[in-house]
């Protein structure tokens, strides 16, 4: 018996494509194909699949919008995300909106029938070149060490005025800038830091070599 | 006949200084005052001047020790001091004030002393209506106070008038009401005097007879009284009357007599004056060597006393001896003397009069031209007067039309600079419209081109691809074929580069995710490993309108894209925070920085950017410096875009 797949992508091109890398294949049989949101619901209604090919990018509904409707009505249905967003927001947000498999569009024949495959036996697959983009992001993702915390030329001179005991209206004077942006920057300087009192930003200042 | 007339003022001003001498004590302080006034009154017939000196002294002490019968005192006979130097209206003067002292203390014989001599001074000045008015007051004065003397001697002064005046009737009747009141008041004196005076009216008239009677009962008066005074003026006009009868034995009888009372009396004048008309009685009866012994004595006594009326007398009636005696070198020589004496007479009176008259010519000269000056500084006092006057008005009115100009001036320009103001904002508005439009105009171009781009040209190339690998998969074969699996590549990364240039157009994850994701992807994605872009988001930064946060995300891209191209920097930081209602984003880099005075393509391009911050009423700033990086902080007051944007969102 071979899995039932519905698709839907608002290209015609792109569904033809698709057919084109499914139709030879044995264990794939393509049941529905739909150009946007509400017509991809209406066929739902009629028959479910048991893997839906769901394009985000789509006019009226996009698939961000539809996929959590269609996890909630029928949540036998695995979803993979067919799109050419390739962020990792987009990856991170799909996946938490209940989809099992997220694909590039510029993917070939194997790797979408191993998907597709993939998919239906329970399992999860992310596209490999977006395997590759996570990987990268984690690890050039944030820096914990608040020492390594680049800070602005401005926030440098602020943060040795605060250490040098200055009001905020005396730095605001010192620099020629308003008191509100005093106060963001030494906000900013707070929050980057971690650090919440004049004590803290002292020492602070005194690491980094801004006073003695 | 002169004789006759001079007596009468005689005996006024004998009684004006007499009334001077009198003291009068009431206070003990005011002894010394009475001293003084002793003092003067010895001082008026010796020196004028010293005299009033002292009482002007007198009145000053007498008003500090508040003694005014001693200022009364000195008034009344400063007065009389200018009576003698014939200053009468300044005497005049001086009596009133006098009259103003004795009123109240109510010294009756003082008030009427100075009406009395007030009177004189008008009859002196021939004014006898006034002369009469003043004697009236000074006889009112006396009888309201029971002075009879006074009043006695105040109606003589009258009948003096009148005779004067040529009414010898009126005259008559005064000398008569005189007369009673003297006698009731036994004032031997004005009783003798008003008898004599009775009695010249009665000469005046041609009534020989009653002339002598009334001489008559005068020198018994004057007998009775012992009054040397009334006897001598008697008994002359007796001799006087048998002189007019060629009766020249009883003449010399009386007029001896009256000769000796005047030397009983001890006034030289008096004496030396009667003399001549002695020896004349005794050249017409015969009797030459008395006449002239008695002429040489008088000659040379009037000649001791200064008295050259009579020594013209003696001259004249010793001419006449000498003629009759025939001795015409006598009498010439007599003539002569008298002539040249007379002359020197008519001369002294003259010069005296011309001087006189010099100086009163003077003073009133003087007078007017003080006049004059007073007058010219009163004149001058009203021209300042009226110039500054003016000259205030003048000050007001150039200081209250340079307020009104100023004030209209400076409205005038506050409105110009409102206006201009007003025209500025108009413009700025006009231009931050136009810049709005231009860029939403691009942005739906531009998101027009990506979405061609993205659903156009991005699907086809996939559906592309996806036939070429089902191609690759059912003919093996191709495997071997290199150019296919090129081709292939190649038809990837087109998808890839259009779909990228689709995002570069219109950032999806901006309309979806907002400025925080779609900055950090950018920075993310731009990150190459000649410049590493740190990206740095502080604070919850909220949803905005579509078109600020395209701007920001367009600004930064731009200014991060510039550091790429051209600051060569190693690191930069793109950060952004948000707090309190103010977003701020900082983009720093520590690249070669650039000459902010300079004017090359980047600061077109900032210029640009400025006037796009500006558009939603925000701040650049650029600090740069060369070889020391470039940071430029924005800064956005986001109360109002956040709002708009929240409706926007929903």
């Amino acid at each position: 018996m071979p899995i039932t797949l519905t698709i839907a992508d608002d290209h015609i091109m792109v569904i033809n494509g698709l057919k084109t890398m499914l139709e030879k294949h044995d264990g794939i049989s393509i049941i529905s194909t739909n150009i946007n949101g509400k017509e991809l619901l209406d066929s739902l209604a009629l028959a479910q699949p048991d893997v839906l090919l769901l394009d985000i990018q789509m006019p009226g509904m996009t698939g961000i919008e539809l996929c959590p409707i269609i996890v909630k009505t029928y949540p036998g249905i695995k979803i993979i995300t067919l799109t050419s967003f390739e962020e990792s927001h987009y990856v991170k947000q799909m996946i938490r909106n209940g989809v099992s498999g997220y694909l590039l569009k510029n993917t070939d024949q194997n790797t979408l029938i191993e998907a597709i495959e993939a998919v239906y036996n329970g399992q999860q697959f992310i596209d490999p070149q977006i395997q590759k983009i996570l990987l990268e992001e984690s690890l050039s993702g944030k820096k914990v060490s608040s020492y390594e915390i680049p800070l602005t030329k401005r926030e440098k001179e602020i943060l040795k005025l605060v250490a040098e005991e200055k009001s905020n209206q005396e730095i605001a004077d010192l620099l020629f800038i308003s008191l509100r942006t005093v106060e963001t920057h030494r906000l900013n300087l707070s929050q980057k830091l971690n650090i919440k009192n004049t004590a803290g930003l002292v020492k602070e200042a005194i690491k980094r070599g801004l006073i003695q | 006949m002169l004789f006759k007339r001079s007596f009468c003022f005689y005996a006024v001003c004998c009684l004006s200084v007499g009334s001077a001498t009198t003291v009068y004590g009431q206070k003990q302080d005011s002894n010394s005052v009475k001293k003084l006034l002793d003092s003067a009154s010895v001082l008026i017939d010796i020196d004028k001047q010293k005299a009033l000196n002292l009482y002007q002294t007198i009145i000053t002490t007498s008003k500090k020790i508040n003694y005014p019968f001693g200022v009364a005192k000195s008034l009344h006979n400063t007065g009389i001091i200018n009576y003698e130097l014939a200053e009468y209206e300044k005497a005049r003067k001086f009596f009133h004030e006098a009259i103003a002292q004795y009123r109240p203390i109510k010294h009756g014989k003082g008030i009427s002393s100075c009406l009395s001599n007030i009177g004189n001074t008008y009859q002196l000045q021939d004014k006898s209506d006034s002369a009469l008015l003043y004697y009236q007051k000074a006889v009112d004065v006396s009888q309201q106070y029971g002075l009879t003397e006074s009043a006695g001697r105040g109606y003589s002064n009258m009948g003096m008038v009148f005779r004067k005046l040529k009414q010898p009737q009126k005259a008559y009747d005064y000398y008569l009401k005189a007369f009673q009141l003297a006698k009731k008041s036994k004032d031997s004196t004005t009783m003798g005097i008003a008898l004599i005076n009775q009695g010249t009216i009665m000469d005046d008239l041609g009534k020989k007879e009653e002339f002598y009677q009334k001489q008559l009962e005068a020198l018994k008066i004057g007998e009775l009284s012992h009054n040397n005074y009334v006897m001598k003026l008697a008994s002359f006009n007796i001799g006087d009357y048998f002189g007019t009868k060629k009766d020249y034995q009883s003449a010399i009888i009386y007029s001896e007599r009256s000769l000796q009372y005047s030397l009983l009396m001890g006034i030289p004048y008096e004496t030396e004056r009667i003399k001549p008309i002695i020896a004349r009685f005794y050249f017409l009866s015969g009797n030459y060597k008395k006449a002239e012994s008695m002429l040489f004595d008088a000659l040379e006594q009037s000649k001791k006393i200064e008295a050259s009326d009579i020594t013209l007398d003696c001259y004249t009636i010793l001419q006449e001896l000498y003629e009759t005696k025939n001795d015409f070198k006598q009498a010439y020589k007599y003539q002569k003397l008298a002539k040249e004496l007379n002359d020197k007479i008519f001369n002294e009176t003259q010069v005296k009069t011309i001087h006189e008259l010099e100086v009163k010519y003077q003073t009133s000269e003087k007078d007017k031209q003080l006049t004059s000056n007073k007058l010219q500084i009163a004149e001058k006092d009203l021209q300042i007067q009226w110039r500054n006057t003016w000259i205030t008005i003048t000050i007001s009115v150039i200081g209250l039309l340079l307020t009104i100009v100023l004030i209209t001036y400076l409205t005038y320009q506050n409105r110009q600079k409102l206006h201009k103001q007003k025209l500025i904002a108009l413009d700025k508005e006009k231009e931050v419209q136009l810049l709005e439009a231009m860029i939403n105009g691009e942005e739906k171009e531009r998101t027009r081109i990506a979405k061609d781009l993205h659903d156009g040209v991005g699907g086809m190339l996939s559906a592309a691809k996806m036939h070429f690998s089902v191609i690759k998969n059912e003919n093996p074969q191709m495997n071997n074929i290199q150019g296919f699996d090129t081709a292939l590549s190649l038809l990837d990364e087109s998808a890839t580069e259009v779909r990228k240039t689709s995002h570069n157009l219109m950032p999806e994850l901006l309309l979806t995710h907002g400025l925080k994701e779609a900055l950090a992807l950018f920075c993310q994605r731009i990150n190459n490993p000649l410049t590493y872009v740190e990206f740095v988001a502080l604070g919850d930064i909220p949803r905005f309108k579509q078109s600020f946060e395209l701007s920001v995300y367009r600004i930064v891209q731009e200014l991060v894209n510039n550091v790429i191209k051209h600051s060569e920097a190693k690191e930069a930081i793109v950060q952004i925070s948000c707090h309190d209602e103010l977003l701020s984003i900082t983009v720093e880099d520590d690249g070669k920085g650039f000459n902010q005075n300079g004017t090359s393509k980047n600061g077109i391009g900032l210029s640009s950017l400025h006037s796009r911050v500006e558009s939603f009423n925000g701040s650049m700033k650029i600090d740069s410096e060369e070889k020391k990086g470039t940071t430029i902080y924005l800064e956005f007051d986001i109360a109002r875009l956040k709002v708009l944007a929240s409706s926007e969102l929903a």
